[in-house]
């Protein structure tokens, strides 16, 4: 299973052994869910099969992929907006019971990623997206499809939601 | 913040590594895949043919309504006095009054399956019958025979255009009837070799109003369904150009309507 496919995979194979690991590690952190991140990615390796025809720089192929996790990463979150708010619900309800063990709490990571991981979709994206990929906030506006403006604000929202989120988690 | 933000690059960083290598390309994303540039290749296929078929059609729609490719006048409605049309002219300077009508391919009678080919102005011999004259009315009839060696048919409208030496003069073909014009119904003529057809056209050489009547010195007339027109000597004050003509009819004899 572990053998390296054959050259017969095709163009697509090799932009998948060269760029699938970037590209499940950012779905991974917009969505939470390493299976989701890794049907996602599929997904969008398949999208981007019809038009690889198309693609006159090969350079430009991560940025291709990149934008294509992100909107099938939206496209998700829109649908299952209600199935993750009532999930979100359940989560901070066992959080509430669990976050507190015998030591105080799990540790500082945990809880951060907890934290983000509550976050709204477009938030989370946003700080996923300046902190993980190191992208401008010009560059996160137009994958997110809005103004940089916004951006700043998703991120300063964000953070201030990670915050609170400690607060909360000190202050029980 | 400063603190924050390395605490949340140390975080992304670090729950990334958790997912682990991929080695593998996985064989069903591959299927999918290629079923879907498949799916693409149908697609643009499709949408090829239908504009090259959507472009097709369009031209020639347009090249069967084009004047310059147009045949003379098909019927779509005999009788009544009715649709103006304009001659058709090889001459650039020509001046119409009105925008050809587009010819209506009429099925032919019963036996159309052997109904000979259309008459070539080539093959018919053209002429005025004669004219007869009626309180300001003038009725004309031209015959049309065949002269070429094999069976030809007519069926509709010739289409007319005054001529002032070889200069054109503006023309509006009227198709229907008039006090000179009985009204003939469309009918398909069968004409073997040296058999003749005929239509009748009429026109008022009494103005209205301002209307002027020039003189005319010849006619251009072009058999139902033809391109190439034949030109006959004719005199006339026919005003404002407009003639109102029957369809062909076989024979010189001109039906009663």
């Amino acid at each position: 299973m572990n053998e390296r496919p054959d050259v017969d995979t095709g163009k697509l194979g090799e932009l998948y052994l060269l760029h699938a690991d970037d590209a499940v590690r950012l779905a991974y952190l917009l969505t939470g869910d390493r299976a989701l991140a890794e049907d996602l990615v599929q997904e969008a390796f398949v999208r981007l099969a019809g038009r690889l025809v198309h693609l006159r720089d090969p350079e430009a192929f991560p940025a291709y992929l990149r934008r294509t996790v992100v909107n099938l990463a939206n496209s998700t979150f829109r649908r299952r907006k209600v199935e993750r708010t009532y999930l979100q619900r359940a989560r901070s309800e066992v959080a509430a019971t669990v976050t507190r063990g015998p030591d105080g709490g799990l540790e500082d990571r945990d809880q951060m990623w907890q934290a983000l991981e509550e976050l709204p979709a477009r938030q989370r994206a946003a700080i996923v997206l300046r902190y993980y990929e190191d992208l401008s906030e010009a560059t996160i506006a137009d994958l997110l499809k809005c103004r940089p403006g916004t951006v700043k604000s998703l991120l300063s929202r964000g953070l201030e939601g990670m915050r609170n989120h400690f607060r909360g988690e000190t202050d029980e | 913040m400063s603190d924050m933000d390395d605490r949340m690059r140390d975080l992304l960083r670090r729950k990334a590594d958790d997912v682990p290598p991929h080695r593998d390309v996985p064989p069903s994303m591959l299927r999918r895949a290629r079923r879907r540039m498949a799916a693409n290749g149908i697609a643009v296929g499709a949408i090829a043919l239908v504009l090259i078929v959507g472009v097709f059609a369009g031209f020639q729609a347009f090249a069967g309504s084009s004047p310059p490719a147009q045949p003379a006048g098909q019927p779509t409605t005999p009788g009544g006095n009715a649709t103006p049309s304009t001659a058709h002219s090889p001459h650039p300077g020509a001046s119409h009054s009105s925008m050809p009508v587009p010819p209506t391919p009429t099925p032919s009678q019963s036996g159309s399956t052997t109904t000979p080919a259309r008459c070539r102005a080539g093959n018919l011999q053209i002429q005025e019958v004669g004219s007869n004259g009626a309180a300001g009315s003038i009725q004309v009839e031209v015959s049309m025979r065949n002269v070429g060696s094999a069976p030809c048919s007519l069926e509709g409208y010739p289409g007319m255009l005054l001529l002032s030496g070889t200069t054109p003069m503006q023309t509006k073909v009227v198709r229907g009837s008039s006090v000179v014009v009985p009204s003939i119904a469309v009918r398909l003529a069968v004409l073997a070799p040296g058999r003749v057809a005929a239509y009748v056209f009429g026109y008022s050489d009494v103005p209205t109003g301002s209307e002027t009547c020039p003189t005319s010195t010849a006619l251009e007339v072009t058999p139902p369904n033809a391109y190439a027109h034949a030109t006959i000597p004719f005199s006339s004050t026919a005003c404002g150009g407009v003639l109102t003509t029957s369809p062909v009819f076989p024979g010189v004899r001109v039906p009663s309507s």
